[in-house]
């Protein structure tokens, strides 16, 4: 195991795919928290993003042999399976589960200003929480992507133009119009607070 | 500090140290006397700290998953051993190598078939050849050679088969009932002896050779075209002179 923890990503899939299977629980333990936290912000759900987990790794080993170094290292290879994965779970759950508008967000943020010390403080946060991924979820998917990457999954800029495969400068444009937006959703909580300009950090430009 | 230069100050890093930032002394002096800017720090402030504790809110992977992830990456590899072992490679390859190199045999054996049995009925294209006539009287000693050439026709039978096709009721004693018109016997010609297709060859002959033949006159160049009728044994059955 000592051996095999200096090897590179992709000399641990070849290992795995030829039956080592240290190899695949190392690879597996380097690959699994970022390809989770990834399913579970944008989905929102914990067992959506074990079953995306779990269906990465498995095409992984289905699929592996498909993969070429020159092209990208194994965790994009992985996480370009975990977005297609995370897209097909979206389109089977839009049926069952329509995306909030602003209106749930206005009306949630209100009960939640009105009588914030009714609330325990673990119960405001979880509301906050959950507010705050109904706000991501609610942005385009572009922009989804980036906040998701850089923010939550704590990835550099390069990082994520390498998984989303675009330039560093369009992720930054992404985040800093994501960014602008989430604050906008998230305005509402400062409700008695005077309004930022409708346009965003553009208003504040003089 | 501008107001432009505060936006980009919190623009270009994450939102994740935004209460850093905004606690920054240039941004602090900034802010007293902007109230926009003041309200854009609040938000990010905010922003910040509530992507941090959404960040913070992922669960951790559950240990069940992980067994479900090997058990998953075993049952795989015991899949790959077995189809390995069902189907061993030394079995398998003789067998495809047997089977391509009789398919390849049974193709190159219906090409060749097909290439020489048109090669018997096909007369075009032939190159001009030498041959001797058996029936036909041979020049004496000038040696005037037999040219044979392609005939007009692209058809490959002969016209005594299509004859023969026309007129099947007819009696076939003889080969001059059964001719095609005219085409004259050189040699008794039955249905005994005269059965199979036959091949129309055009000859180029010496004049004298077909003096009696032909009632017509005599080329001044000594040389006359024929048509003869050849049988699978290679004997000419019949002769047309072409006038």
């Amino acid at each position: 195991m000592d051996r095999l923890e200096t090897r590179s990503d992709a000399v641990l899939l070849q290992l795995s795919l030829a039956g080592e299977e240290s190899a695949f629980v190392l690879l597996y333990g380097r690959l699994k928290g970022g390809i989770f936290r990834y399913a579970y912000y944008m989905t929102s759900s914990r067992t959506a993003a074990e079953e995306v987990t779990q269906e990465v790794f498995i095409s992984l080993l289905r699929e592996g042999r498909r993969y070429r170094e020159e092209l990208g290292d194994v965790a994009a290879f992985a996480f370009g399976i975990a977005r297609n994965f995370v897209r097909r779970i979206e389109r089977r759950e839009r049926a069952y589960q329509p995306f909030p508008g602003n209106d749930g967000l206005e009306y949630l943020s209100e009960s939640l200003v009105s009588e914030p010390e009714a609330l325990p403080g673990q119960m405001i946060r979880n509301e906050l929480v959950e507010r705050v991924q109904t706000a991501i979820a609610s942005l385009p998917d572009h922009y989804r992507q980036a906040v998701v990457l850089c923010d939550l999954c704590e990835l550099s800029y390069a990082e994520a133009a390498t998984r989303l495969q675009c330039a560093v400068g369009t992720i930054r444009s992404r985040l800093n119009r994501a960014h602008a937006l989430l604050a906008q959703k998230l305005k509402p909580l400062r409700s008695r607070q005077p309004d930022i300009g409708a346009a965003g950090t553009e208003g504040c430009l003089i | 500090m501008t107001c432009q230069k505060l936006h980009s100050y919190f623009a270009d890093p994450l939102c994740v140290d935004a209460d850093l930032r905004a606690n920054c002394a240039e941004v602090a002096e900034h802010i007293v006397g902007c109230a926009d800017c003041s309200r854009f720090v609040d938000a990010q402030r905010e922003l910040g700290t509530s992507l941090r504790l959404a960040r913070m809110s992922a669960p951790q992977l559950s240990a069940s998953l992980d067994a479900a992830v090997l058990a998953n990456y075993r049952e795989h590899i015991a899949t790959l051993d077995s189809s390995v072992n069902s189907t061993p490679v030394h079995r398998r390859r003789p067998f495809a190598a047997l089977r391509w190199s009789t398919a390849v045999a049974a193709a190159l054996l219906v090409t060749a078939i097909a290439f020489f049995s048109s090669r018997r009925t096909v007369t075009t294209g032939v190159p001009p050849r030498t041959a001797r006539l058996a029936g036909v009287p041979q020049p004496p000693e000038n040696n005037y050679s037999v040219t044979v050439i392609a005939p007009r026709t692209r058809r490959t039978k002969p016209d005594v088969v299509l004859a023969r096709r026309k007129r099947p009721a007819t009696s076939r004693a003889s080969v001059g009932s059964s001719l095609a018109p005219g085409f004259r016997s050189l040699m008794y010609c039955d249905e005994l002896s005269c059965v199979g297709a036959m091949e129309m060859i055009r000859v180029q002959l010496p004049s004298s050779v077909v003096a009696g033949l032909t009632s017509a006159s005599t080329p001044t160049n000594g040389v006359v075209f024929a048509d003869v009728l050849v049988g699978a044994d290679g004997i000419a059955r019949s002769i047309r002179i072409e006038d």
